[in-house]
């Protein structure tokens, strides 16, 4: 058991709208690990959402330049948070 | 119903191609499916198959997400009537969007839509095939989804936006469709023949003559009066280019906001370059409730010049690119882009009118743009002091704000067109007519309503 916690910043142009949101939770979906993804709200408020629950990563509402965390703990947690740092700041989910 | 059967109806073509087919007049339910979590289970388990449709798997994701799925449960437990026990398992969801902004707002429009929709439907079973003309008052994700993987032949609406979703995936799927025609114009088992080009529906073949007579393209159009008025389209991303070339015409508005970040050069510029008509870019629109920081024309020359610089190199290569500047205040800060532009190699620019003193002072600002196009819509804002978004459009049907119009036109001595929202609205652009305006840039979806509205308009009605 391992837990690997990561920062990432959505360079996406319409941050965390339908379609990320579906490629983060289907992504996050095939690992067996717990994921989270984390926003600290403006009013310093912090969001802690599952990130296998697109309506989890919907509510954060998340717009491009948003800082997340990622956290993630389970047997296969560090690939886990390395695919998803992959999708999020590598492919920018292949929108451009 | 009508008495009298019309061979051909005219409505807007929203995805090309040609088909012919027997009508399905599909009706939504007006009971709820029973058992509703089984229904969703099947549901997840059809769309599972269609892997590579991202439409599907984020269906998928919503109805088989495990805090709706778990808040579902327990309000059914307590025996909540299924259609309350929906609305509470989304309300967090909801009502968080709902505050964010108007983007985010609208998806949530969106999810509440699906899950709706497939409370009244279940999974859909519809007796319906590749002979299939669907027919029906509007559609929604799940249904597209469905059509989609039955592969009709065409489909028929009464009302689809051409940026929604479902439209996205008729478009995809490359199923002709036509909207703006009843479903009460149709008898379920007649065969039609659909003309997603023209944008007609016929119980004859449909012929040459047919498709002339129907298909609007082009940029100049004729009022009732034989007074020409330039049509053109507000885009918001780039992809968007296709409904220039769809119907003919150039882009009045291109945003920018959501290129910020992006290589620029990645962007298929070449297609914008082929529409053989202006392609206006209006530089970045940032600060705000659009985007945080400061609002206003200046930071393109500090914060953002680099990015502004990149454009200006996009614009600079091809001949019918305009640059426009979005937030200008005063003459002097269009004579500074004036110079700034110049000095970078473009020819030309263009400034957004939507600040008052801007419009105040319009007489002298005409020295340093090419042309000036105003946005209503922030305009009226500052105007009356509402906020953005908060009023009616129609309200902005005001003889104070048409004095204010008037008077932008008056004092330009370059044409100017009309970018706003006002323009996209039939009331809207009735009154723009009626003000003398004859340049406008209109949403993709609202262009060939346009179309008709200028050609019908008459000075003095």
């Amino acid at each position: 058991m391992s837990r690997v916690v990561r920062k990432v910043k959505l360079r996406n142009r319409l941050g965390l709208h339908a379609r990320p949101s579906t490629l983060i939770a289907s992504t996050a979906a095939k690992f067996e690990s717990d994921i989270f993804l984390i926003k600290e709200e403006e009013n310093g408020e912090v969001m802690r959402v599952n990130a296998k629950s697109l309506f989890g990563i919907m509510m954060l509402t998340a717009p491009m330049g948003t800082e997340l965390t990622i956290e993630a703990e389970g047997p296969d947690a560090e690939e886990a948070v390395e695919a998803l740092v992959r999708l999020i700041e590598v492919e920018k989910f292949n929108e451009e | 119903m009508k008495s009298e059967v019309k061979n051909i109806l005219t409505g807007i073509g929203l995805v090309p191609g040609r088909a012919k087919g027997r009508v399905f007049v599909f009706s939504t339910p007006q009971g709820i499916t029973e058992n509703f979590p089984e229904v969703l289970d099947r549901m997840a388990e059809e769309l599972k198959r269609e892997e590579g449709d991202i439409f599907a798997q984020f269906v998928r994701l919503i109805i088989t997400d495990p805090t709706f799925r778990e808040r579902l449960r327990l309000c059914l437990k307590l025996e909540v009537p299924t259609e309350e026990a929906v609305d509470i398992a989304l309300r967090p969801l909801v009502e968080r969007m709902m505050a964010s902004d108007p983007f985010f707002a609208r998806k949530a429009e969106e999810i509440v839509q699906i899950i709706r929709d497939i409370l009244r439907n279940g999974t859909f079973d519809l007796p319906i095939g590749p002979d299939t003309v669907f027919v029906a008052e509007s559609i929604s994700v799940p249904l597209a989804l469905k059509l989609k993987a039955k592969r009709v032949a065409a489909v028929v609406l009464k009302e689809l936006s051409s940026d929604s979703h479902a439209a996205i995936i008729l478009a995809n799927a490359q199923i002709p469709t036509v909207v703006g025609v009843s479903p009460e114009e149709f008898k379920s088992g007649e065969t039609v023949y659909v003309d997603g080009d023209a944008g007609i529906v016929s119980r004859k073949p449909i012929g040459a003559s047919d498709r002339r007579e129907h298909i609007r393209r082009g940029r100049f159009f004729r009022t009732a009066d034989g007074e020409e008025v330039e049509l053109l389209l507000n885009l918001d991303v780039p992809e968007d280019v296709y409904w220039a070339e769809r119907y003919g015409t150039g882009v009045g508005l291109l945003r920018t906001e959501y290129l910020i970040n992006a290589d620029l050069n990645r962007i298929d510029w070449e297609r914008f370059a082929r529409l053989d008509a202006p392609v206006i870019v209006r530089a970045y629109d940032v600060g705000g409730e659009k985007f945080h920081g400061v609002r206003g024309a200046m930071r393109l020359l500090k914060d953002l010049k680099e990015r502004f610089n990149a454009l200006l190199e996009v614009v600079k290569r091809y001949p019918n690119f305009r640059i426009m500047i979005p937030m200008v205040d005063l003459p002097e800060t269009a004579r500074l882009f004036h110079n700034y532009v110049t000095s970078m190699g473009v020819g030309e620019v263009g400034f957004m009118v939507e600040v008052p003193s801007f419009a105040w002072s319009l007489e002298d600002a005409n020295e340093f743009a090419s042309f000036f196009s105003v946005g209503t819509n922030d305009l009226w804002s500052f105007f009356t002091g509402r906020e953005r978004g908060t009023s009616d459009i129609r309200e902005q049907v005001n003889p104070v704000f048409g004095e204010l119009l008037s008077h932008i036109l008056r004092a330009s001595r370059r044409p100017v067109s009309i970018c706003g929202q006002l323009a996209s609205d039939e009331e809207g652009l009735r009154f723009l007519l009626s003000l003398g305006y004859r340049r406008f840039s209109v949403s993709p979806s609202f262009f060939v309503r346009a179309v008709r509205i200028v050609e019908e308009w008459k000075d003095g009605r």
